[in-house]
């Protein structure tokens, strides 16, 4: 297989470097949106939820700022692991009849192996539930004499149907096991590891994708099952 | 002992290669991997069959020159061992063992279990070196290095070129040995002076030579018969940041 001679962020090491960025600027914002969705759990018939919602919208320029890069970064961090695992899949063309790992040190694992499938199953989910829920039907409230958004109701509402709470539920046990390889790789990828950090960052990134993806899964189970229809 | 092996045989690079079924007999449990295939090519040499074509050198762990995939893993099932240090009393009598050659689109195969790692000497060439003459040997402790960096440079410098870390790899991403051979350099200061352009010209040789990306999966440190440890691979990646803030970009 001959290549063009590759440079700065188009080798091997500077893809895995942009991997490494735009994952974990997307598990920062998980990390925002999953506190903002906790407030569903608050029993005040989605008073908060609301009212935080709206003064996210109220921020105008600045949401659309961060939406944009948001979107880039997204687009960007698919772009960019299909193209890495395409030249993964092209480095070994001739597969082996018998494949094992000697364990030890290694840290693969079926998350690990995985990453494109989950990443790609990811995909799928996201615009589908931005459709759902930001671009869904608007209901309005009046909290404190002004009026804004009902998300809490349409959330609730959706959250009411099962194959929508336990789809949705479904699809957050693949984005933990994205995260579980992702975390501590991308720390890896940026070359922000040593021999102290190490066991520190691989159990960071576990318990991490963990608390996230737990927080996403438990969220709509728990409004199907005990949040009433506002 | 006895043995059944599935052995991969291709007689030329562009050829079509397949498995063979072999017995080998009288197997002492001392014997190395490559001890017993020598007993295997001599049967085959005497039944007037081609003999196996394998590589190997020091037969000593030392070389780099040996390389097998045993039962899918490289170098055989023992950690820090290569393939002619592995001994026959790991496998057990009656055994069948599968033997594949290290696959990867950068190590061409030449001859049944023989491939091509010259894509590693032409890493090496890149920028794996420190272009002054050093003239005679310095007096040791001449420049002072703290023990702990020696240490540190010492094990990356232990690789041996073997590529196992290539065969192991889910992608045949030759990061560690790239990560061995450029941080044994960056860790010391005669290292320093070339140390934007060694990374990017190792890293970009790596890529034009078709190996795989890091997907980080470890498993090359576990096949490494030396230990190398996948920090080197984060050190690489430190050098090539740094080497994209301020150094020259070839
Ligand atoms: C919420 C969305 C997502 C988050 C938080 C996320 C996070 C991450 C992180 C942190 C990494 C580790 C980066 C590294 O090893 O340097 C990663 C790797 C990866 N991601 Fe994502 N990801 C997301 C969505 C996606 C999507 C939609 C795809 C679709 C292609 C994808 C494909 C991949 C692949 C293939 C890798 C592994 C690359 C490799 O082999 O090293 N991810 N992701
Ligand atoms: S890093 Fe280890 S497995 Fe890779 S070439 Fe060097 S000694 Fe062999
Ligand atoms: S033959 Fe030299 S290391 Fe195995």
């Amino acid at each position: 297989m001959r290549m063009e001679k590759p440079k700065g962020w188009n080798t091997t090491v500077g893809k895995k470097v942009i991997m490494g960025l735009t994952g974990l600027f997307l598990v920062l914002y998980l990390i925002v949106h999953l506190a903002g969705n906790l407030t569903v759990f608050i029993p005040d018939g989605g008073r908060t939820m609301n009212l935080y919602s709206h003064t996210l919208h109220k921020t105008g320029p600045l949401l659309w700022i961060i939406r944009i890069l948001l979107l880039l970064g997204f687009i960007y961090h698919i772009i960019t692991g299909i193209q890495v695992t395409l030249r993964n899949r092209r480095a070994r063309s001739e597969r082996y009849a018998m494949y094992a790992s000697k364990g030890g040190p290694s840290k693969m694992s079926p998350a690990s192996r995985w990453m494109i499938i989950t990443g790609l199953l990811i995909a799928v989910f996201v615009p589908i539930h931005v459709n759902m829920f930001s671009l869904g039907p608007y209901y309005e409230t009046v909290i404190n004499g002004e009026p804004m958004r009902d998300i809490y109701r349409l959330v609730v509402e959706r959250f009411k149907e099962p194959e929508v709470a336990f789809g949705y539920a479904a699809f957050m046990l693949f984005l933990c096991a994205h995260l579980i390889h992702g975390i501590w790789s991308a720390f890896q990828s940026l070359g922000a590891n040593n021999r102290r950090l190490m066991p520190f960052l691989y159990s960071l990134g576990t318990v991490l994708s963990i608390l996230i993806a737990g927080g996403f899964f438990v969220l709509p189970i728990y409004t199907y099952f005990f949040i009433p229809l506002p | 002992m006895k043995y059944h092996l599935r052995i991969w045989r291709q007689a030329g690079p562009d050829k079509p290669g397949r498995f063979e079924d072999y017995t080998v007999d009288n197997i002492e449990p001392d014997m190395s991997f490559l001890e017993m295939l020598d007993i295997l090519n001599e049967q085959l040499i005497k039944e007037g069959k081609e003999p196996i074509a394998f590589d190997s050198d020091c037969r000593e762990g030392i070389c780099g020159m040996c390389g097998l995939v045993i039962n899918g893993m490289a170098h055989g099932p023992r950690r820090l061992t290569t393939t002619c240090e592995l001994r026959m009393r790991h496998f057990p009598d009656g055994a069948t063992i599968t033997v594949e050659p290290f696959r990867a689109e950068a190590f061409p195969i030449i001859k049944d279990l023989v491939v091509d790692r010259s894509a590693l000497d032409r890493i090496i060439a890149a920028g794996g070196y420190i272009s002054v003459n050093t003239g005679s040997a310095p007096d040791a402790n001449a420049i002072p290095i703290p023990k702990h960096i020696a240490e540190e440079a010492m094990d990356a410098a232990a690789c041996i070129g073997c590529g196992a870390c290539v065969a192991a790899c889910p992608n045949a991403s030759a990061a560690l040995f790239t990560a061995a051979k450029i941080s044994h350099l960056a860790l010391l200061p005669q290292g320093h002076p070339e140390r934007e352009r060694r990374v990017q010209r190792m890293v970009a040789q790596m890529d034009l030579e078709g190996f795989g990306n890091c997907s980080n999966h470890g498993e090359c440190e576990a096949a490494c018969p030396k230990g190398i440890s996948i920090l080197n691979i984060a050190r690489m990646r430190r050098e090539f940041l740094r080497a994209q803030v301020r150094g020259p970009v070839v």
